[in-house]
């Protein structure tokens, strides 16, 4: 399943360099919540950087889709590589003063740190491509930590069935997860 | 179970903190494969607790970022007329032969502008902005944007000051597609078409859509285009005439056999409110 939405990103990469603005989105909508939930993080909870993030991240995308080289890493890296420059403008931005540089090293902006900010994006990329009842159910159990009875009452589902759902959608993430290198060990 | 190892119950044993079975236990101490499943698993769950995942992206999100694209497209054509030498004030008639050329024109969709052919003072103004351009990006309100590029053309001190309009094409065939065209005007009797067309039926072979302005002193060809798939595409389209004067707009299906007449069917007719035209 992985696999094939990797390709699928950089498929549409190609197109938007054409200038199709139906590919561009269609990626847009595979990164929206990835990038905004990774916005949020970034800008310390301010919703209306985030917002200009992910405005800023498309554009960019949009004009330099052109220059992306498959052959030197995936889409979503890349898409990530422009979203944390993007972040580091904004956020010095919104300070109004120059951040010196050895307090921004090491640390991506609002001083999440870089390999927390890439984990948040790969898992909630790898998430999007949940189907939608599987998403909501780990949403609402990890996210919101919801029990699995006040799931069952969320969603007027029985008991059973959250269960089930839950276990289904983890069994899809685990290899998903393996693949992204989120986990370690063999796949079975 | 599959092989002898655990599956669903591994997931059990991760998931349910109370009441480990005795069976599931047993085998764990013993199978270091199922072991590490088990220890992979409870790595998911953890990463998935860490993951905030937010809520609710804005409703409005998409919508904006999407008006931010299409503007791009403007951004672009005032990049254009900004590093463009201004056309020569007379003759309307030069610009009319130039316009009855049949000049397939390009979709103003690379990403990149072209910035070569320019040289001087006009590179420095056009350099200027380009940079003020590249910042409107991250300008809150789309709706400002407009007003943002007035300011800038001013700012930089280019004679291309923009004015683009709105105005709605409308498909005869609904079968066809649709298509918006936006005017920008520029001083100097310089104006450009935004044709913006959204799944435009895939142009016949052997022919190609014409964009004519029609008035009174006749027709006048603002350029062929073609659709190769149906898709969301804008095309640019100089205008080497005063719209007031050509008034109506048709897009036509052209045989491609060499005749600038036009004498194809037509496709979608708007007309220029000459309120939209000032000077
Ligand atoms: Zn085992």
């Amino acid at each position: 399943m992985k696999v094939r939405e990797i390709d699928r990103d950089e498929d549409l990469l190609a197109d938007v360099a054409r200038g199709d603005t139906n590919a561009l989105r269609e990626l847009y909508r595979s990164f929206e919540k990835p990038l905004y939930s990774l916005g949020l993080r970034w800008m310390q909870g301010d919703r209306q950087l985030a917002e200009e993030l992910v405005q800023e991240v498309t554009l960019r995308i949009w004009r330099a889709a052109g220059t992306y080289d498959a052959s030197r890493g995936a889409a979503r890296s890349w898409i990530f590589g422009i979203a944390r420059n993007v972040a580091t403008d904004l956020y010095r931005k919104s300070l109004r003063q120059p951040v010196p540089v050895e307090e921004v090293e090491g640390s991506g902006p609002g001083h999440l740190d870089d390999q927390a900010a890439w984990r948040t994006w790969e898992i909630s990329k790898i998430l999007q491509d949940l189907p939608l009842e599987q998403q909501k159910v780990i949403e609402l159990a990890y996210v919101c930590q919801f029990t699995q009875s006040e799931m069952a009452r969320t969603l007027g589902i029985p008991l059973g069935t959250v269960k089930t759902r839950i276990q289904l959608a983890l069994s899809k993430l685990e290899p998903a997860f393996l693949e992204a290198g989120l986990v370690e060990g063999e796949t079975r | 179970m599959s092989d002898g190892h655990l599956d669903a119950e591994l997931w059990d044993h991760v998931l349910e903190d109370d009441g480990v079975a005795p069976t599931v236990q047993a085998h764990l101490a013993s199978c270091s494969r199922c072991s590490a499943v088990a220890l992979r698993r409870r790595r998911v769950v953890e990463l998935l607790k860490e993951t905030e995942v937010t809520e609710d992206v804005p409703q409005n999100l998409e919508a904006d970022v999407f008006e931010l694209v299409r503007l791009d497209h403007v951004a672009q054509v005032v990049r254009d007329a900004a590093l463009a030498p201004p056309p020569p004030a007379h003759l309307e008639e030069a610009a009319l032969s130039r316009a009855l050329q049949d000049t397939p024109v390009a979709p103003v969709v690379t990403p990149a502008g072209g910035w070569g052919r320019r040289t001087g003072a006009g590179l420095l103004a056009a350099a200027a902005v380009a940079a003020a351009l590249f910042a409107i990006t991250s300008y809150r309100q789309v709706g400002d944007l407009r007003e943002r590029v007035k300011e800038l053309q001013v700012a930089s001190g280019e004679p291309g000051v923009p004015d683009g309009h709105d105005m709605q094409l409308v498909s005869f065939d609904p079968q066809q597609g649709s298509a918006d065209l936006e005017l920008v005007h520029f001083r100097h009797d310089n104006y450009k078409f935004l044709l913006r067309t959204r799944d435009l039926a895939v142009t016949p072979p052997g022919n190609h859509y014409e964009l004519w302005l029609v008035g009174r002193g006749g027709d006048v060809s603002a350029g062929s285009f073609r659709i190769v798939k149906p898709d969301d595409i804008t095309f640019s389209f100089q205008i080497g005439v005063d719209p007031k004067a050509f008034p109506d707009l048709v897009v036509t299906v052209e045989k491609d056999d060499g005749d600038p007449a036009r004498s194809g069917r037509v496709l979608m007719r708007g007309v220029i409110d000459p309120q939209h035209v000032d000077h």
